[in-house]
């Protein structure tokens, strides 16, 4: 259910595609708009730069609209296409085109969404004979930290492999500790190789979610903890949650806000054991009945302390 | 229906490729990721190219560059200034995610 099928498409929806939308552009717009637009929107959606979740399908579609529009004879075709040939669509709307990084420029087994669209337009095909693996299909994977932390099993969704018109559903074991970025390769689960050639790969790249109360670095864990002055003066022991559940930290007296108290090995599994740091956050309670007033004006009293006086200058 | 679960193989941070096996992978030529490495795409930690290996961050680091270089026609050096500073900007937006739930 987590795989995000950026690079699954079906044909009857690129055929559906409105390239001037995709680029912001309309019928009308020259050569030069074409490629400002592209250069403008290929820096926003670069899977490399942006953060944005659907970047690299914005991208994909976007090489896919410019493809076909920077090129004048293309583009001829395509708006033919646009005021007659929606009619015939069905026609071909049981053919699937599988691309992976149609991007990369290292890709050398990809299908080609563009050549491909406009062969079949014109009726060509490439013939190969010798024979060749099968396509690797990348795809990804979003999981929980906890998910992260556990280990899980998750279910993708691949192009049958003998059908290639629908899809078929994977699980697939998510390792404990796996990290955001990190891929899995699942050996001879891609696309079935040309003449008698070994089948494809899939690659599953790894993304963790952001979670609520907890953040990772490298292996680490942090966690912002609350206290009350009177528990960082005194020191106490406190209940704090882990991804392993619940322990109790010692909190020693004197403990100051911003302060960095480490649990050794409560961080992300794998092979060198992450850490959980717990940064104190200091809570003050405000004074909302006349007996605190008078304890906050005591405390002023009886322990007269200027936290400014390290500063340069003094009010 | 495939029921059962898969089992793949978790890509270590470590786990190592050569060289040679990265140009083929690309198909890259060797000369245009010695220019890469020449402009500090990746730490030169051997003075034989043909022996240095490269870690799965390094490789992720030649793949953006090559992506970056092709897709926006981005030259090398700024490639490579290109990565050095998203890095930088990831690195700060995890602090800065930690920061933010301690300022909350």
């Amino acid at each position: 259910m987590h795989l995000e099928n950026t690079y699954y498409k079906n044909r009857a929806e690129i055929m559906d595609k409105d390239y001037y939308k995709i680029m912001g552009l309309n019928q009308n717009a020259t050569e030069k708009d074409i490629k400002l637009a592209y250069r403008r929107l290929a820096r926003k959606y670069h899977p490399d730069i942006s953060k944005e979740p659907k970047a690299e399908e914005h991208f994909k579609e976007l090489g896919e609209a410019y493809e076909v529009l920077k090129d004048p004879a293309k583009r001829a075709e395509y708006d033919q296409y646009l005021k007659y040939g929606k009619a015939n669509k069905q026609d071909q709307s049981h053919q699937y085109t599988w691309h992976t990084e149609q991007a990369n420029p290292f890709q050398n087994q990809g299908t080609q969404f563009t050549d491909d669209f406009f062969e079949s337009l014109f009726g060509h095909s490439r013939y190969q004979q010798q024979p060749m693996a099968g396509q690797d299909y990348q795809g990804k994977v979003t999981i929980t930290l906890e998910e992260a932390f556990t280990g899980t099993v998750k279910s993708i969704q691949v192009p049958n492999e003998q059908n290639s018109s629908s899809m078929q559903t994977l699980k697939v074991k998510i390792p404990a500790g796996v990290k955001s970025g990190q891929q899995i390769r699942l050996a001879g689960q891609g696309a079935v190789g040309y003449h008698g050639g070994p089948r494809g790969d899939i690659y599953l790249t790894i993304t963790i979610q952001k979670h609520p109360i907890f953040d990772i670095m490298d292996n680490d864990i942090y966690l912002t903890l609350p206290i009350t002055p009177w528990e960082s003066a005194l020191g106490t022991t406190v209940t704090v949650p882990t991804l392993g559940g619940k322990i109790d930290l010692k909190i020693p007296p004197g403990s100051q806000g911003g302060q960095k108290l480490r649990l050794k090995n409560r961080g992300m599994p794998g092979k060198t054991l992450g850490n959980q740091y717990v940064l104190l956050k200091i809570i003050t309670p405000p004074a909302t009945n006349q007996a605190a007033t008078e304890l906050y004006k005591k405390m002023a009293e009886v322990m007269p302390f200027n936290p400014r006086d390290k500063m340069e200058y003094k009010s | 229906m495939n029921k059962e679960i898969l089992v793949g193989v978790l890509i270590e941070d470590s786990t190592t490729i050569s060289y040679t096996e990265v140009c083929r992978k690309y198909s890259i030529p060797q000369k245009l990721l010695a220019e890469m490495m020449e402009h500090g795409l990746f730490s030169n930690k051997s003075t034989q190219i043909e022996q240095l290996t490269l870690n799965q961050k390094e490789l992720k680091r030649i793949e953006s560059a090559f992506r970056l270089h092709h897709d926006l026609g981005i030259n090398l050096p700024g490639v490579v200034l290109a990565l050095e500073l998203l890095e930088k900007i990831e690195k700060l937006d995890s602090e800065l995610s930690i920061l933010r739930k301690y300022s909350d």
